[in-house]
């Protein structure tokens, strides 16, 4: 005889049905991280939300090739001086290359930051036209300081995250460029000639950082569309350094060493500048005419307090500009 | 004991006074906050989390000053605003994990917990949805779910259920019932749909011109002074209505054949063999009759008229 089935248990049946998970509500008790690394949870928030995009991801691909460019320039200068026996002139003649002591190495940086211009300011209008616009848009700002955080804390996140973004992408090229470096020219006096060198690369990608996102945050607190804020930011970069170098051009009537500063007045103009300072190169390059003959020009570089003032002066402007708009509510007086 | 304590509180944007000398102990429990547009239901709530210094008066959030502790205050509050907000770009989990970090949570206990309370406000597999995708009343959900995420003690929902359909306003209505009743948390509700804090609130402020105009328990305010009665006829019959005066009752309204009339004292008979024996008199038919309350929408047309 076929002994009967059991019956399933009834607790059984029911655990079936239910989720894996422990779904019920349940209070929060806890630890609870420093109140003063707060601003850190939106900087690495925002660094995730600012280098998600494909467009950035190309964008930043991009931006290494002035370094792999400057690579080979390298790699050739080793290769024509070993071949020439001497200075590989058609190189120095277009003022790529500086064979002077202390100049050899820092001149490549400056060059390819100089390059690598373009893609940084591309790269900040894609992070970080909305970083602070696309949460007026979406009234985010009440989530954010409705959280035990200051409007400090909101501001110094957003702009480590956006500073986070474009460090990287300027910083880490440098860094290769500065292994190979390392790696190449040892025996050619490379820590020997220039030992700050390493210094001056961190600063002079830190500032530049530094300055399109303070710009940008400023300019981004103030709107409610990234667009509006991404074309405004083009626009007081692109027009600014036109403007600064057709003055420049008519106040100096091209003499490369006078108004030097006007020159370098407008947000790219001063990066370069302050980099030229920091990296301490002189610019050997060759103007003229095939008819009328060419002639070396020197471009010395301009003051120092000059572009530190500059720079400082328009990275407080973004940061103040920012702070005086952020507010949780809107308050009509 | 009460969650807050506003004593003569101001609050003033430029000319216009928008909370004007408050004074009000907000009890424990789930509590509506009633009040016409206008009324300074809103601007009280952004006071006592801090976004607003009062011009005048003091108030205190679950002992904390609503003027000097804005981060301990809100280390124990969470807010459901009314306007629609979010972070672009993320997903719901994402999102209440970026919200329960932002409060001080570590990493892993701001993800559990992102989870946990968008189950408990029936998000369920939408949560990984990016919530620029979400439909009005998730977008509800996901607010109620970031302010419940760091495990707050007082929760203050404004309009929790603007812009949701008949049945997400009874699941966001069942939710905040749930929170506040079975969940122990403290909860003030802004509203000026008064079904809604009726069927949620044990308690209600009523407030009017930046002042409070009436405060109490839903079951206090809706009691009544003198016995009313509510008669439902077969048809309008101004005989009735006549004789029941003649018994010493007032007509309080009369809607067709619904009358609700007042005794200033109880009858001595029996309700129902007076009402009987009335409609036998003046040959009217009762189809039904109860002992009639006022609705909070009576009490609030009262407290703001």
């Amino acid at each position: 005889m076929i002994p009967p089935i059991p019956a399933i248990p009834q607790q059984t049946v029911q655990n079936q049905n239910a989720p894996i998970a422990d779904l019920s509500y349940r209070n929060y008790d806890g630890p609870l991280n420093s109140r003063a690394i707060r601003w850190w949870t939106i900087a690495l928030a925002m660094f995730k939300l600012h280098t998600k995009p494909l467009s950035f991801k190309v964008i930043g691909a991009l931006a290494m090739l002035p370094y792999l460019f400057v690579i080979v320039v390298l790699w050739l200068q080793g290769q024509l001086s070993t071949a020439g026996g001497g200075r590989p002139s058609f190189l120095v003649m277009t003022g790529l290359v500086d064979t002077t002591p202390g100049q050899k190495f820092a001149l490549q940086f400056y060059n390819a930051l100089g390059y690598q211009l373009l893609y940084l300011v591309i790269l900040t209008l894609i992070a970080g036209a909305g970083c602070i616009a696309s949460d007026n848009k979406n009234n985010a700002l009440l989530i954010y300081l409705s959280k035990p955080i200051t409007k400090n804390d909101y501001l110094l996140g957003k702009w480590m995250g956006l500073f986070l973004s474009i460090f990287t992408v300027a910083f880490g090229p440098a860094a290769l460029l500065y292994f190979y470096c390392m790696v190449s020219f040892y025996s050619d006096g490379f820590f020997k000639d220039e030992p700050r060198l390493f210094l001056h690369m961190l600063t002079a990608t830190g500032v530049t950082a530094a300055v399109f996102s303070s710009i940008m945050v400023g300019l981004s607190a103030w709107s409610k569309s990234p667009r509006i804020t991404g074309a405004i930011v083009a626009a007081i970069y692109f027009a600014g350094q036109v403007v600064s170098f057709t003055l420049w051009r008519i106040t100096s009537g091209g003499d490369a060493n006078k108004d030097v500063i006007l020159a370098h007045s407008s947000i790219g103009g001063a990066i370069s500048g302050l980099s030229q300072v920091l990296y301490g190169v002189t610019v050997h390059t060759l103007r003229g005419r095939m008819k009328t003959g060419f002639h070396e020009v020197d471009y010395a570089p301009p003051s120092a307090f000059a572009m530190w003032g500059i720079l400082i002066g328009l990275a407080v402007i973004g940061i103040a500009a920012a702070r005086i708009k952020i507010r949780a509510v809107e308050v009509i007086s | 004991m009460a969650v807050a304590t506003i004593s003569g509180l101001t609050v003033r944007y430029g000319n216009k006074t928008a909370v004007d000398g408050l004074t009000v102990e907000i009890p424990e429990g789930c509590v509506g906050l009633l009040g016409p547009n206008g009324a300074g239901k809103t601007t009280l709530l952004k006071t006592l989390l801090g976004f607003l210094k009062p011009t005048s008066g003091s108030g205190e959030v679950l002992g904390y000053n609503v003027a000097t502790d804005g981060l301990k205050l809100r280390q124990k509050i969470g807010l459901m605003p009314e306007i629609d907000c979010h972070i672009p770009g993320m997903n719901a989990v994402t999102f209440v994990a970026y919200c329960g970090e932002m409060s001080g949570m570590p990493a892993a206990q701001a993800l559990r917990r992102a989870h946990e309370t968008l189950q408990y406000c029936r998000l369920g597999e939408a949560r990984y949805r990016d919530l620029e995708t979400y439909s009005t009343g998730m977008k509800q959900k996901v607010k109620l779910a970031q302010a419940l995420v760091h495990g707050p003690k007082l929760l203050f929902l404004d309009e929790p259920t603007n812009g949701l359909d008949p049945d997400g306003r009874d699941e966001m209505l069942n939710l905040v019932r749930d929170v506040s009743h079975a969940k122990g948390l403290n909860v003030i509700v802004s509203s000026h749909l008064m079904p809604d804090i009726e069927r949620t609130c044990d308690s209600v402020v009523v407030m009017r011109s930046g002042k409070m105009v009436r405060q109490g328990s839903i079951t206090e305010l809706r009691a009544l002074d003198a016995v009313q009665w509510s008669v439902d006829l077969r048809t309008p019959s101004p005989q009735f209505q006549a004789a029941m005066e003649a018994e010493g009752a007032t007509l309080i309204t009369n809607a067709g054949s619904h009358y609700r009339f007042e005794f200033k004292k109880s009858p001595t008979e029996d309700i129902g063999s007076l009402l009987f024996a009335i409609a036998i008199r003046s040959n009217a038919q009762i189809r039904g009759f109860e002992r009639a309350s006022r609705s909070l929408e009576d009490v609030f047309m009262e407290a703001i008229s």
